[in-house]
């Protein structure tokens, strides 16, 4: 005796569902967007080395009074600034405003968020609330606000500024951290290892950081100079973070702002554009990589 | 219902009491961190002898010790007496009274349009109904939360002063003018579009709405033919875009400093820039309370929302 099945197919248009079930466009997307990030932090440590080691295009404080405001031509590539200064070389040199303050930043962040993250992670009920108090408090507090008050109390440097920043994205480095060794500890090959006698610090070091936390980190250290860049250009902007003649890219768009209002749009928009790539090469791949990060974790 | 929500609120109100006690505290520590002495904030130390500032340093308290000078400080901000400004002599209450509305106007209709925008953006991408308009408007949003919001103002300045010959400033003074009247909205939909969360936004929505979509009770409804947003609407859009204003109005708040100095917008953040130029720090730490309290308030309107959309929710 024999079954016989038939199988119909029937031909039609895909349904939303078997839409939202292909989503092969979206990893082509993701790769692209950690290719494009890899590409500005390699172009932002290029022009940082090159200017520290002063192999500019021009001399980045050489006034020009016969090339001002002028647009990007094969002498000046990316135009010149209202005292005929080269923007390129000023662009160049404003990398040096928040690369080392922004690794500060990122570094403190990093460092201490893996100190409370762990902690609360693997003794919840000592540190888990401490830990939250933190997050929250620091959750209640606008950066930008929070940041103007240091400076009207301490009139800080732009390596103290972002110190602060960091500080105030430690609780939420901890808290992914957090997050993520709670359901790690409950795998049973940490509880198997730990069972083993193996070292709690082996343990949290190699299995849990390493081999689990490193996306995590890797997508707060990238959000976090993101931001950083975004903080320093915008307090550089407002009057507070570098000042003139130290170039950064958000004083100098300040700088090109009356020209702007008459119609020479260039000189507010070359430092723009840096800006923009920077600060979407950095976000962009932690925005696309977050998702897989977490879950990881879960 | 009404009492899990009461019951809610008053849970969040006590978290959110304390929390702003530890903000209190934290800001009095900075300012007894900060260099100079603080007698030189109400009195002319030079014109004075020493024993005249000795004097005034004891009428205000100055040389009691540190926990007894924040209590009197902490009780004088809990009466709303947040001192006076150093720069205009002002009630910094009265400023920031004056002041708040204006960039809670701005901030909350800033978020409207980001939330509007990214909602838009997300519904059309995770049902993949209209694939090209999906990609361009994410692609749109990713480009906008990188643009610096600075510069997306002078454009937006120089296109209306231009091509519409108006100036969108706030100025003090009403003017007339065929567009004027539309002036203020034009730093609405900068800090709505510039600040820098919308691709974030977008992408916590669209997360949401695809992990919603592909739930039985959707399939089911869309089996039997019912619309599908009556279904969608809680799960999908309330419960995510309450959280998101909670957590998002931080950055809308540290926006509107940039946008309302960009546009000469006269309310809070433009104050926070000028005290920050004057270190008129009075005023600054009331604005940090201010914007404090405004935050918790949203994570409040956050938990009653969502206890009120899944009673379970409650504790």
């Amino acid at each position: 005796m024999s079954t016989y099945v038939a199988y119909v197919e029937v031909q039609s248009d895909p349904t939303l569902w078997e839409r939202i079930r292909s989503r092969r466009s979206r990893k082509k997307g993701k790769s692209i967007a950690a290719a494009y990030g890899v590409l500005v932090a390699a172009g932002v440590v290029l022009a940082y080395l090159l200017s520290l080691a002063g192999w500019l295009p021009a001399d980045p404080d050489a006034m020009d009074l016969g090339a001002m405001n002028q647009l990007p031509s094969a002498r000046h590539l990316l135009g010149t600034d209202f005292v005929g200064r080269d923007l390129l070389a000023r662009a160049m040199v404003g990398t040096q405003a928040f690369f080392l303050p922004g690794l500060l930043s990122v570094g403190v962040s990093l460092l201490f968020g893996t100190l409370f993250g762990v902690l609360a992670g693997f003794w919840p009920e000592r540190f888990a609330t401490p830990v939250g108090l933190f997050l929250q408090l620091m959750e209640s507090l606008p950066k930008l606000v929070l940041v103007l008050l240091v400076i009207a109390l301490f009139r800080p440097d732009i390596y103290l500024i972002l110190l602060v920043v960091g500080v105030t994205n430690i609780p939420s480095t901890a808290e992914l951290l957090r997050a993520k060794i709670a359901t790690l500890k409950r795998k049973s090959y940490i509880e198997a290892a730990l069972a083993l006698g193996v070292h709690p610090a082996r343990v949290i070091g190699k299995h849990i950081l390493w081999l689990h936390g490193r996306g995590v980190l890797l997508v707060q250290a990238t959000v976090g100079m993101g931001e950083a860049i975004l903080i320093e250009t915008s307090l550089s902007y407002l009057g507070f973070g570098v000042q003139e003649p130290t170039p950064s890219w958000g004083n100098m768009v300040a700088l090109g702002k009356d020209y702007f209002f008459r119609g020479e749009l260039w000189v507010s928009t070359a430092p723009a554009i840096p800006i923009l790539l920077t600060v979407l090469g950095f976000y962009l791949p932690g925005d696309v990589l977050r998702p897989i990060a977490e879950e990881r974790a879960s | 219902m009404l009492r899990r929500i009461g019951t809610t609120v008053l849970q969040e109100a006590i978290r959110s009491g304390g929390l702003l006690l530890v903000v209190t505290f934290g800001m009095f520590a900075l300012l007894s961190l900060a260099p100079g002495d603080p007698v030189s904030m109400y009195v002319n130390v030079q014109s004075l002898s020493p024993e005249e500032v000795e004097a005034v340093r004891h009428e205000l308290g100055l040389d009691r010790s540190f926990p007894v000078r924040y209590g009197a400080w902490l009780s004088r901000i809990a009466q709303g007496d947040l001192g006076t400004s150093l720069r205009s002599g002002r009630p910094v209450a009265q400023d920031l009274w004056e002041t708040g509305w204006r960039t809670l106007f701005l901030t909350g209709s800033a978020m409207v349009l980001t939330l509007l925008f990214s909602s838009v953006t997300a519904y059309l991408s995770a049902t993949e109904r209209h694939p090209s308009w999906a990609s361009a408007l994410t692609a749109s949003g990713y480009a906008l939360s990188g643009v610096p919001v600075y510069w997306l103002g002078y454009v937006v300045i120089y296109v209306a002063t231009t091509r519409f010959n108006v100036f969108p400033v706030m100025s003090g003074t009403s003017t007339s003018g065929t567009l004027q009247w539309a002036m203020f909205l034009v730093p609405v939909f900068v800090l709505g579009l510039g600040n820098g969360t919308v691709s974030e936004v977008t992408r916590h929505l669209r997360g949401h709405l695809e992990t919603v979509l592909t739930e039985d009770y959707i399939r089911t409804a869309r089996a039997k033919g019912a619309r599908l947003w009556r279904h969608l609407y809680k799960d999908g859009f309330v419960m995510p875009l309450s959280s998101l204003v909670a957590s998002k109005t931080p950055y809308m708040l540290g926006g509107a400093v940039i946008v309302e100095q960009v546009f000469n917008w006269p309310g809070m953040g433009r104050l926070a820039w000028q005290a920050a130029l004057d270190r008129d720090y009075p005023v600054l730490l009331g604005i940090t309370l201010v914007a404090a309290l405004v935050i918790r308030a949203g994570h409040m309107l956050k938990e009653a929302t969502q206890v009120a959309v899944n009673p379970q929710l409650a504790s």
